[in-house]
């Protein structure tokens, strides 16, 4: 499962790219924050590429569309509970965006009981001092 | 681009004298979060320091029993090998020397292991004779989990992954082991004066 944190969709897209690329079908699922729908990149192509084994997930987090019905807030441990494959799937994580978003990922992955050695983690950006 | 994060490009500290940072470094005054897994966030009573492996006898430290060595304030410049590098940081820790005192060891490696399953080797000689220490607080105050906390190596004459954070022990060997980096395409002594990043380098 990937989950991206604004401009951190790209080394995960670089993975849905290559997936894609060599046919394969293993269940993959991209939960994708952004403030607005005009912060999301790549969109049409993640819906070109839906199916086939992988499912996309969006969150924008600071304004929506008119008629937007998915989610409407920042990752929290609820919404990665409903998206996220449960443990016993023994999925594997990798998530990128700023560090805030990762720390925050990061942790509530192993809240629900997820293996942190399962978790991939790329941050970036300031952390301060 | 709006999206690119704040912090994404270095800014060059013009005042920075060129003689302290390496060849293919830049000078930030950020502090930079970068690991392969999750914060690892371990209670300070269950926490303990241990030097294992090939000595007399092994020893460990309480993290009371540990605090109570005598420390140091260590300043010194840190190169990471994704190039950034942060001059005079700000330590609070022990030396390693005051935890090898008095050991008998024939080992000439040592691997420092961590919280979260991270290793990184070294020649035991690059973590002693003053080179290294396991520091507690960074800036003045406690180390964030973030940046390794609450304890992690400081071995700065060499790329900082080979100052593991979140460590937890010493383990002192006859032959040298590569460590998570190590066996992942980096560099298995990492020295930035000399470039040396990645394997072959």
């Amino acid at each position: 499962m990937l989950v991206a944190g604004g401009s951190g969709i790209v080394p995960l897209m670089a993975m849905i790219r290559t997936r894609a690329a060599a046919g394969n079908d293993t269940e993959t699922r991209l939960l994708y924050s952004a403030r607005s729908e005009d912060d999301l990149i790549y969109r049409d192509e993640l819906e070109a590429l839906s199916g086939n084994g992988l499912t996309v997930a969006y969150t924008l987090t600071d304004l929506q569309p008119p008629g937007w019905t998915s989610y409407a807030r920042r990752v929290d441990p609820e919404m990665l509970a409903e998206v996220a494959p449960r443990p016993a799937e023994q999925p594997r994580f990798f998530t990128c965006g700023p560090t805030p978003f990762v720390e925050a990922v990061a942790e509530a992955l192993v809240r629900l009981g997820h293996e942190p050695r399962a978790i991939k983690t790329e941050r970036f950006g300031p952390t301060g001092g | 681009m709006a999206f690119v994060s704040r912090g994404f490009r270095g800014r060059r500290a013009a005042d920075a004298d060129p003689a302290r940072v390496p060849p293919g470094q830049y000078v930030t005054r950020d502090f930079p979060v970068l690991s392969a897994g999750p914060t690892p966030h371990t209670s300070l009573e269950l926490w303990d320091f241990s030097i294992i492996g090939e000595l007399d006898e092994p020893r460990g430290w309480s993290w009371e029993e540990f605090r109570a060595l005598p420390s140091e304030e260590i300043t010194r410049d840190i190169h990471c090998v994704t190039k950034w590098s942060k001059l005079d940081t700000v330590w609070q820790g022990v030396s390693v020397d005051t935890l090898l005192a008095g050991i008998e060891t024939s080992a000439e490696y040592v691997t420092q292991y961590s919280d979260g399953g991270y290793t990184t080797n070294l020649p035991l000689e690059d973590v002693t004779g003053g080179k290294a220490w396991v520091v507690f607080a960074y800036g003045g105050q406690p180390l964030a989990p973030e940046h390794g906390g609450p304890a992690r190596m400081l071995v700065p004459h060499l790329y900082f992954w080979k100052s593991a954070k979140w460590v937890r022990g010493l383990r002192l060997q006859s032959t040298d082991e590569p460590g998570f980096w190590e066996t992942n395409g980096y560099h298995n002594y990492g020295n930035p004066w000399q470039e040396q990043r990645y394997s072959g380098d």
